[in-house]
């Protein structure tokens, strides 16, 4: 029963490992979807803040060091600048 | 022993899952290099027997086409030489046509919002991606929008469907993870066009 339960909780964490996007690959998406080059499909050092008015601010660096901020209006227009 | 029994399961699951998205990755990109409509058809037939929703009514506006082109000759011919009686059971005919394509064009619009549900809830992209498609669609409706009122939408129309192609290409790519979700936006791309352009605010 134990060990049933040990493989049930197993397959219960690696499936939806295997299909879900993370938040550094969504953010690298959204980089390349505005035309700019993001190599590896993937970001890291993410920093994440919110105004009051609801708009959020994301920065975040793509694997060949390029910077970027990712501006989302509180009615959800997504804007993407770089930073260096 | 427990734990080489989770790692042996563990390696199952990861053997088990990844081939088969590494089969539907291999299809929708097969599907975009040789860029025939027809093969995604019959792809879409085969859903539809497993009773997904979009392709049945993606399906329902073939017969529409398919009728219509059966009806072509025929039409040359009773004008040539048919009695009145069977024009006039052509004219019913016709009239139960016209019925058809006003149902199906309901069932398409139901389609678009059904569609519209399942790329809100796919887990094939993020949140930010999806955001960014948004506001990618919401430009170019407003574009639409803004060509119309200056009467130049005519002038402008093969514009504005290169960039609702390029669009609806971008998204396909991006859900290569939801294979069935990329196969009936790309099926029901006439639909969608049409929908953006009646779009009025």
């Amino acid at each position: 029963m134990k060990r049933f339960l040990m493989v049930l909780l197993a397959v219960m964490f690696m499936v939806p490992a295997a299909h879900a996007v993370t938040k550094a690959e969504d953010i690298a998406t959204t980089i390349m979807l505005r035309g700019y080059a993001c190599p590896g499909r993937t970001v890291s050092n993410i920093s994440e803040r919110e105004d009051a008015r609801g708009n959020k601010t994301i920065q975040a660096t793509c694997a060949d060091g390029a910077r970027y901020q990712i501006n989302v209006s509180a009615d959800g227009r997504v804007t993407v600048q770089r930073l260096n | 022993m427990d734990l080489f029994v989770v790692a042996a399961t563990c390696m199952a699951v990861l053997f088990l899952a990844f081939p088969l998205y590494a089969d539907g990755q291999s299809c929708s990109k097969a599907e975009r290099a040789s860029g025939q409509p027809a093969k995604v058809e019959t792809s879409v037939e085969a859903a539809n027997k497993e009773g997904s929703e979009l392709p049945v009514k993606a399906l329902e506006s073939k017969p529409v086409i398919k009728r219509e082109k059966r009806e072509a000759p025929v039409k040359a011919v009773a004008s040539e030489a048919l009695p009145r009686q069977e024009k006039g059971s052509k004219q019913s005919e016709a009239a139960k046509a016209d019925a058809d394509d006003a149902h199906a064009v309901q069932q398409i619009s139901v389609d678009i919002e059904g569609l519209k549900t399942r790329l809100q809830e796919t887990d094939a992209i993020g949140v930010f991606t999806k955001l960014a498609i948004r506001s990618d669609i919401l430009d170019l409706v407003a574009e639409i929008n803004r060509h119309r009122k200056k009467n130049r939408l005519e002038q402008k129309i093969t514009e504005m469907r290169a960039s609702f192609d390029g669009l609806l290409l971008k998204m396909v790519a991006l859900l290569e993870r939801d294979p069935d979700l990329s196969r009936d936006l790309y099926v029901s791309r006439e639909s969608i066009w049409k929908s953006l352009l009646e779009v009025k605010v």
